[in-house]
């Protein structure tokens, strides 16, 4: 297979020793970034990330822009035997995570494939199989779990039935046993009918109007839930950049002498919009100060605290950079000291203040846009800005619960589907999520024990959420029965049969439970 | 390029009739018979003097033969003694079908008892030799093809009967799927095409996909074992017999030779029916009255009148097609070719139905008696040639799963699912302390297990003494590209497994069918060779069995000297000559080693009469 590298060999390489924490990127940026390992080059990110190539090369260059990565030198072909997957590999616009629209959209699913996953002696196997088809089959092999009915086949989201054919085709006619017919294909035999399988489950499902539409609201529902976690994690970096807006609007750079020449602040950010989360604008990023300057600003915060460290500048941290007061060391200059730290912190609040107001007038234009999820980030970046604003305090825990009923609704459609095709893993995962925003909701911690036990999972967190369960439906049998079944599987025959008799009791009638209850009572574990 | 890669032929193994075909320099190419004719009429005979005789010459004797003539076999491959088709066959075959030892169908023959795969064996046989006449070289592999809604016994006897012929079996296809690789072969299309494929005695329709890269995907299949040209023969020899009797009170259905005679006039004027709008059945003397004179049977039959006595079962194949088109999620107008195939779509009134229904005019695309013959044979060179690139995409004709409490047939895999395919699902014990569990392997769509096939059963022990209802068991279904299914039964505490390769059961045992492939070894050569090597070889052998019977006497006797070691170990080389000899069929060197081997002959008698 050609190496498809050699049109642009530009590799791009993480730059040493930056920590990328400190900027505020985009969750696309940052996953970019993510994707960054010193070999694969822009146009191969692409096919990784499924951002297309102009948008892509635009974050490459705010990246290399940021000092985060390096354009290298074309590296030597990488020893270890790469997939030659380029034809499998989904190519995705790039769009970013649209939470409140609806529209069907590629998931994003991050497919590493830089490295091979499995263990390349497994290339050595003595069979009548191409070096480059083994490392097809080792490849895809092992990723098939993580893979979607789309990225396994290779196809874009919008693809009609004929182009889902078509690589299905392209597929059958790569894997399909009757390909080496009666050759030696010894354990990749059965990895290729596996690889075969998932194809055609996949075929299946995509080729059929009715479960395909099912699929795709459940990619749908998949790709929000994620979203609005990548939404939740972003919250970090919005609060960098509002603490990184309050920094520069306080110039904490000019020396206190000048603080009378210049009474009023040069650089109060420009109220540029903040970025939203559902359309992800490169946020302001005051890129790390010159050294001059960083020194100058020890220099001064020195002077402020007394020689000594400079306070950490935490990002999330909602307690101001400020030195506390009461701290100088010259009495001779102590007074003037005061007044300039007063002047400072009055700045800071005030800085605070406005950055309060910014993030909090983007949630109430979040609100209006109907979109729950933005405007608790926000709120949450105002609150930290302005702590002790109760109304804005108030305002966050709304939203913050409009955005958790979201959360659980997505969730819990989730779990539906993947409880109908008995995905109990993922079942009890996103059951657990229905569980974390709906805390008080009885059905849904029912549910997620179910999925528990189904999935062989964590027999502990099972009879908690069961337990949960029956404590806000004291007087539901099924209710009960599930945790009997918790306590069946964990071995607690005593447990299980108080369980079953209590609801026995509720439903006198019910032949499960009758059953159930025989069944503890002879097996006496 | 051919000679390197071994040869594969395709054999259509049709219920009336049977082709065989190769694909040579690319081009399949069906391959005529000694006659000179494409298809070869799937009959077997056994002469009052032993002889073996099989298609056009056993058709042709047929008649005064009668009982002793096999025809239609393919009905009653891999069925069971008790199935309702089997007793319809019994009273309407002129040949005798009786039970066989395992509840399965035994045809007798001159007071021998044949099983149905050794029946189609001979005819298998027939066009192995007429592929290796044409070819000038023997042939061991082929692709055979079967009606798609055959299930596994079916297909598993249809398997064994190629083994008996000394077939290497490569891969069992669907007739429809064959037709398809026909006439989508070398095209390179895009398409959705639905074979309507009736033939003899049975009737499929399959609905595949033919895409890039050779891809043909089945998408749904369906038919009818029991629904073919021979029924509507039947229904032209009733009308016959049923004329017969208001005009003479005589049941012509008591007189074998009378109804073989019926059977050849009826298919006959079915056929010609198809291109005139009147034919008229002859038959002369047909049988004596009770008053010892000769009756005749005269009558002429219309179109139409073979159109309204056969409507239903073409409604029938309707109905099929409308269901299949159903579980394949089409809709008509997806449909964008409509192929057809089998002799029976020769009938006007067939090709209208048929294009009523798809609401288009089928393609005459193919030829309807040589198609699924190609087909085979172009999946057999994609098979063994990997540069042919033909990928089939077959799927299950019939669901596959396990009988449970009660006698409900679970269902595992579903049917029309792609293969290769697996599917799990886990049960539990039905009775207290039950520390074993039969897995009985079923096929079918009957939620009543015993409407159901049986393909096997196993039994997982050693399960923990338990309440019912405790202890898990995994059952997992596995289908290979080559179509063996295998069971596995896991007891998911103690991680205890059984398994079974399903070989479904073609109603032989193992045993039975090593020994038929030893006597069809030798009908094989029999058939094959000429006279002369015939008695080449009978000389030889007997020389052979009487040398080693007297090896061990003249060993001991001469083994003190030299020379008498020396001359064991020339006679040693002289047998494994002519065993060589025999095993090639070359006559000239089995005549070679004859000389040898009366010399040694010879000399071990002597030995051992001067030591008496």
């Amino acid at each position: 297979m050609a190496d498809d590298r050699a049109r642009t060999p530009k590799p791009v390489a993480p730059a040493e020793g930056r920590d990328a924490r400190a900027q505020a990127l985009a969750p696309t940026e940052a996953f970019v970034l993510s994707r960054v390992d010193g070999i694969l080059d822009d146009s191969e990110l692409s096919m990784v990330t499924g951002v297309a190539d102009d948008a892509l090369r635009k974050i490459l260059d705010k990246l290399e822009g940021l000092g985060l990565i390096t354009f290298g030198a074309p590296s030597p072909a990488p020893a270890q035997p790469r997939a030659p997957a380029a034809p499998m590999r989904p190519l995705r616009p790039a769009t970013p995570p649209r939470i409140n629209t609806p529209v069907p959209q590629p998931a994003v699913v991050p497919q590493p494939l830089a490295t091979a996953k499995y263990d390349p002696k497994l290339l050595d196997e003595d069979v009548d199989l191409e070096m480059p088809v083994r490392q097809r089959v080792l490849d895809l092999f092992h990723r098939l779990e993580g893979l979607d009915h789309y990225s396994v086949l290779g196809v874009p989201q919008s693809a009609d039935k004929k182009a889902v054919k078509r690589a299905y085709f392209e597929y059958a006619a790569a894997f399909h046993p009757d390909k080496y017919f009666r050759k030696r294909l010894g354990a990749f035999k059965l990895k290729m009918e596996t690889i075969f399988g998932r194809a055609t489950q996949a075929h299946d499902v995509l080729t059929d109007k009715a479960k395909r539409a099912e699929y795709d609201s459940y990619l749908l529902d998949q790709q929000r839930s994620r979203g609005i976690e990548d939404m939740l994690k972003d919250v970090l970096s919005q609060m960098a950049a509002a603490e990184e807006a309050v920094r520069k609007a306080v110039p904490e750079s000019v020396p206190p002498a000048a603080f009378a020449e210049a009474p009023t602040a040069p650089g109060i950010a420009p109220p540029e919009k903040a970025p939203t989360i559902a359309t992800p604008v490169p946020k302001p990023r005051p890129s790390v100060p010159p050294p001059d300057m960083q020194a100058r600003r020890d220099a001064l915060a020195r002077r402020l605290t007394g020689n000594r460290a400079p306070p950490a500048r935490t990002a999330s941290g909602s307690s101001p950079a400020v030195p506390k007061a009461g701290s100088a060391p010259h009495a001779s200059t102590g007074d003037a000291m005061a007044a300039l730290r007063k002047r400072y912190e009055d700045r800071v609040a005030s800085a605070r203040g406005f950055q309060a107001k910014k993030y909090s007038d983007n949630a109430a234009e979040a609100l209006a846009a109907n979109d729950p999820i933005a405007a608790a980030n926000a709120l949450r970046v105002a609150v930290t800005m302005s702590p002790n604003d109760a109304q804005l305090k108030r305002q966050y825990e709304d939203a913050q619960a409009a955005s958790d009923s979201i959360l659980a609704e997505t969730y819990s459609r989730q779990a539906s589907y993947e409880e109908k095709n008995e995905s109990w893993a993922d079942a009890a995962r996103s059951w657990s999520r229905v569980v974390g925003a709906r805390p008080n909701e009885a059905h849904c911690h029912e549910r997620a024990a179910n999925a528990i036990v189904r999935a062989s999972g964590d027999l502990h967190e099972a009879a908690r959420v069961a337990q949960r369960a029956c404590a806000f439906e004291p007087a539901n049998a099924k209710f009960k029965v599930t945790l009997a079944n918790v306590y069946l599987a964990a071995g607690l025959g005593l447990n299980a049969r108080r369980e079953l008799e209590a609801a026995a009791q509720l439903s006198p009638q019910d032949d499960t439970i009758q059953a159930l209850l025989k069944r503890v009572a002879k097996g006496g574990t | 390029m051919a000679n390197t890669m071994e040869r594969v032929i395709g054999i259509d193994l049709g219920t009336t009739n049977s082709c065989v075909a190769i694909v040579e320099n690319g081009v399949p190419t069906v391959i005529p018979n000694r006659g000179g004719y494409k298809t070869t009429p799937s009959m077997v005979a056994v002469t009052e003097a032993g002889k073996r005789l099989v298609g056009h010459i056993a058709k042709r004797q047929a008649i005064t033969n009668a009982e002793n003539t096999v025809y239609a076999a393919k009905r009653l491959i891999g069925r069971k003694w008790n199935s309702p088709q089997v007793k319809n066959a019994v009273a309407t075959s002129s040949y005798r079908i009786v039970e066989g030892p395992h509840h399965d169908v035994r045809i007798q023959l001159r007071d021998k008892d044949y099983s149905v795969p050794e029946i189609s064996a001979m005819v298998l046989q027939e066009m192995k030799i007429i592929a290796e006449d044409y070819l000038g070289e023997s042939v061991t592999k082929a692709v055979v093809t079967v009606p798609a809604y055959f299930n596994d016994n079916q297909r598993q006897a249809t398997k064994d009967a190629g083994e008996i012929a000394g077939l290497d079996v490569i891969r069992i296809i669907n007739e429809p799927t064959a037709a398809a690789l026909s006439y989508g072969f070398g095209r390179n299309m895009e398409k959705t095409v639905a074979v309507y494929d009736f033939g003899g005695g049975t009737f499929d329709i399959s609905i595949l996909e033919i895409g890039e890269h050779g891809v043909f995907k089945v998408i749904a299949t369906a038919g009818d074992t029991f629904l073919g040209g021979e029924d509507v023969d039947a229904r032209i020899i009733d009308w016959l017999v049923q004329g017969f009797r208001e005009e003479h009170n005589i049941d012509l259905r008591q007189d074998r030779m009378a109804l073989q005679r019926l059977k050849d006039a009826a298919e006959k004027a079915k056929c010609e029916l198809s291109s005139v709008r009147e034919t008229e059945v002859n038959l002369p003397f047909i049988i004596s009255s009770g008053r010892n004179e000769a009756l005749h049977l005269q009558r002429a039959i219309s179109r139409q009148t073979l159109e309204e006595l056969s409507e239903d079962l073409i409604e029938r194949t309707i109905d099929i097609c409308r269901q299949t088109l159903e579980d394949a999620r089409l809709e008509k107008d997806e449909i964008e070719d409509v192929v057809l195939v089998g002799g029976m779509t020769r009938m006007p009134r067939i090709q209208q139905a048929v294009g009523t229904f798809f609401e288009r005019e089928p393609s005459k695309g193919v030829h309807p008696d040589e198609a699924v013959a190609l087909g085979a044979a172009i999946q057999g060179i994609a098979l063994v040639d990997q540069k042919h690139e033909m990928i089939l995409l077959d799927v299950t004709p019939h669901a596959l799963g396990i009988m449970t409490q009660g006698g409900y047939f679970e269902e595992l895999i579903p049917q029309n699912t792609t293969v290769p395919t697996h599917r799990q699902k886990t049960f539990t014990t039905s009775r207290e302390n039950q520390t074993a569990v039969k897995i009985i392997v079923m096929q079918g769509e009957h939620e009543k297990a015993t409407e159901n096939e049986l393909l096997g059963e196993f039994i997982l022990q050693g399960l923990r003494r338990a309440p019912k209802g405790e202890v898990e068991i995994e059952v997992t279904f596995e289908i290979n590209a080559d179509g063996i299914v295998s069971v596995r039964a896991k007891d998911l505490e103690t991680n205890k497994e059984q398994s079974i390769e399903v070989t479904a059961s073609s109603g032989l045992t193992r045993d039975e069918i090593a020994a038929m492939m030893e006597g069809a070894k030798d009908q094989m050569v029999e058939r094959r060779t000429s006279e002369d090597f015939e008695a080449a070889k009978q000389e030889a052998e007997k020389l052979v069995g009487e040398i080693e019977r007297l090896f061990p006497q003249v060993e001991t006797i001469v083994a003190s000297s030299d020379f008498g070691r020396d001359a064991i170990e020339k006679a040693r080389t002289i047998v494994d000559k002519a065993r060589t000899a025999i095993g090639k069929r070359d006559a000239a060197a089995v005549k070679e080693q004859i000389e040898g081997l009366s010399r040694t002959h010879r000399m071990f008698k002597g030995v051992v009469a001067k030591t008496h």
